[in-house]
C-alpha cells in the first residue's frame, strides 16, 4: 500500500510517500532487504525498544539513498513493527531537505500503526456473506 | 451434490458439471462446482465466477439472499444482470459454503421469459444440494465486537480491542463442538481443579447462570488464571452443541459488556435437516 500524506496543509509540495508492507510470518520478515532496495542505501542509525500508540514493540530505522557521485537524494525512516507472530514494515520516503521539518509528524503516524490479520478467507459465518471481496 | 432437474441433459467435465435446459443451451445453463477451495467471501466468488464466463459483463449485481440447505448448511444466492456475447442475459449464483471450501451452482438464463423460472431452479438447486457433512466442530454465527481486530487460528477466532497489546485482553471464539465429543461436564470444580494443576492458584470459579435470547443455556465461570489476568469462560448448549467463550483480560471489568453482547449474540448451529431426494443421485449413475 503506498499512502500520501499532506503533513503540512499550507505547504502542498510538502508531501511523504509512506509504502506499508502486508504483515508476514516471522520466519519469512527480512526488512534490511526492503530498506535498502532501490540503490545504494547507507544505514544512518536506529532506535529500538520504542513501542506503537497502542503497545507494540517497534524499532526505527534511518537510512539515506545516494546517487552515483555520494549525494543523498532520499532519506528514508522506516519503521519495523513486531506484532506477535507477525512482522510488519513501513518507510517513509523523504526529501533530505525536508527531513528535519517532517521528522516528528512522520513518526506519530508510524506510532499509529495497528495490525490487521484480515486475510481473503472468511473466518466467521458472519464474513461469509460479506459482498465487499 | 445437486439432484438432476427433469429434462436436462447432463454433461460431465473435469472439474464441473453442466446441465443444459431441455431446450437447448441457447435457453439455459447450469454449471455446478463442489469442493471449491479456497473459501472466499460471497462477494469475492461471485466477481471470480463472473469474470471466468466468457463474453459475460456484469451490469447489475443484486442483493444477496440468504438460504440455508435441506441439511441446514449455510448458502446464498445472487442474481447478475448483464450481457452475454451482446444480448441481454442473466446469472444466478447460488454457493454452498462448507468449512474451509464452497460449492457453486452457476445458472447463465439467454432468454428473458425464462429468467424467474431459472432463479428458482438455481434456489431450490441451492437448497437441495448434498454435501454430507454431518455433525462436526464448526463455526457458529454471532455479532463480531465492534472495532475489535480479528486473528483466525483455523476454526478458532481472537479478537483483539482495539487498544491491544496495552489492554491486554483477548476475546477467544471455539467452534461450536458436537455434544457427543464434548467434555461430557463443564463445571466450576472440574475448571478449578484444570487451572490449579497447570499451576494457576485459583478458587474454583462461582458459577452464574446464562440464558441467550436465541434459547441456549449455560454458565459463565470468572476464574484468575495469572497474576494480574484474569479470565471469564461462557459454555453454552444446545441438544446438539456445545459453544465455549472465553475473555482474558487485565480489565476484565471493562471488557465484560463486549462479552455479554458476544455471548447474547450467539446464534444456534440450524438441525440438519432431512433430505428427501437422495434417489435424485441415481440419475449421476445412470445418465
Amino acid at each position: 500500500v503506498r499512502l500520501c500524506f499532506d503533513l503540512v496543509p499550507d505547504r502542498p509540495e510538502m508531501v511523504l510517500g509512506l509504502e506499508v508492507r502486508p504483515l508476514v510470518g516471522l520466519e519469512s520478515f527480512h526488512p534490511g532487504a526492503a530498506i535498502q532496495r532501490g540503490g545504494r542505501v547507507e544505514i544512518e542509525g536506529a532506535e529500538r525498544g520504542l513501542e506503537t500508540e497502542t503497545g507494540w514493540p517497534m524499532e526505527l530505522v534511518r537510512a539515506h539513498l545516494l546517487d552515483a557521485a555520494g549525494a543523498v537524494v532520499e532519506v528514508r525512516l522506516a519503521a519495523i513493527y513486531l506484532m506477535g507472530y507477525h512482522g510488519g514494515l513501513a518507510i517513509a520516503r523523504i526529501a533530505p531537505e525536508r527531513f528535519d521539518e517532517v521528522r516528528e509528524a512522520v513518526v506519530q503516524v508510524l506510532r499509529s500503526a495497528r495490525p490487521s490479520f484480515r486475510t481473503a478467507e472468511p473466518i466467521s459465518v458472519g464474513e461469509l456473506f460479506e459482498m465487499a471481496p | 451434490m445437486i439432484p438432476m432437474p427433469p429434462g436436462w441433459r447432463l454433461q460431465l467435465l473435469a472439474h464441473a458439471l453442466v446441465l443444459t435446459h431441455p431446450e437447448g443451451k441457447q435457453v439455459a445453463t447450469i454449471h455446478y462446482r463442489e469442493r471449491v477451495r479456497p473459501l472466499r467471501r460471497l462477494g469475492a466468488i461471485v466477481d471470480e465466477i463472473v469474470a471466468a464466463t466468457p463474453g459475460f459483463a456484469a451490469e447489475r449485481v443484486g442483493a444477496p439472499e440468504r438460504l440455508l440447505t435441506v441439511e441446514n448448511e449455510h448458502a446464498a444466492l445472487v442474481t447478475v444482470s448483464g450481457v452475454q456475447d451482446g444480448a441481454a442475459a442473466q446469472r444466478d449464483l447460488g454457493i454452498v459454503f462448507g468449512d474451509d471450501f464452497f460449492a457453486a451452482v452457476g445458472g447463465l438464463c439467454l432468454r428473458a421469459e425464462r429468467r424467474g423460472e431459472l432463479t428458482a431452479l438455481v434456489r431450490d438447486l441451492v437448497r437441495k444440494d448434498l454435501q454430507m457433512l454431518g455433525i462436526r466442530r464448526r463455526r457458529f454465527e454471532y455479532a463480531a465486537p465492534p472495532g475489535w481486530a480479528p486473528l483466525a487460528r483455523d476454526l478458532l477466532v481472537e479478537w483483539y480491542p482495539p487498544g491491544y497489546p496495552r489492554d491486554r485482553t483477548v476475546l477467544r471464539v471455539h467452534p461450536a463442538y458436537p455434544i457427543a465429543n464434548a467434555p461430557a461436564s463443564v463445571d466450576a470444580a472440574k475448571i478449578g481443579r484444570h487451572v490449579r494443576k497447570r499451576g494457576g492458584a485459583a478458587e474454583d470459579p462461582r458459577p452464574r447462570a446464562i440464558a441467550t435470547p436465541a434459547g441456549l443455556r449455560g454458565w459463565g465461570y470468572r476464574l484468575c488464571i495469572e497474576e494480574a489476568v484474569a479470565r471469564e469462560i461462557v459454555v453454552l448448549d444446545d441438544a446438539r452443541y456445545r459453544y465455549l467463550i472465553e475473555l482474558s483480560s487485565s480489565e476484565l471489568g471493562r471488557h465484560a459488556q463486549a462479552l455479554e453482547a458476544v455471548v447474547a449474540s450467539v446464534v444456534p448451529i440450524p438441525a440438519n435437516g432431512v433430505t428427501d431426494h437422495a434417489s435424485d443421485l441415481l440419475a449421476y449413475w445412470l445418465s
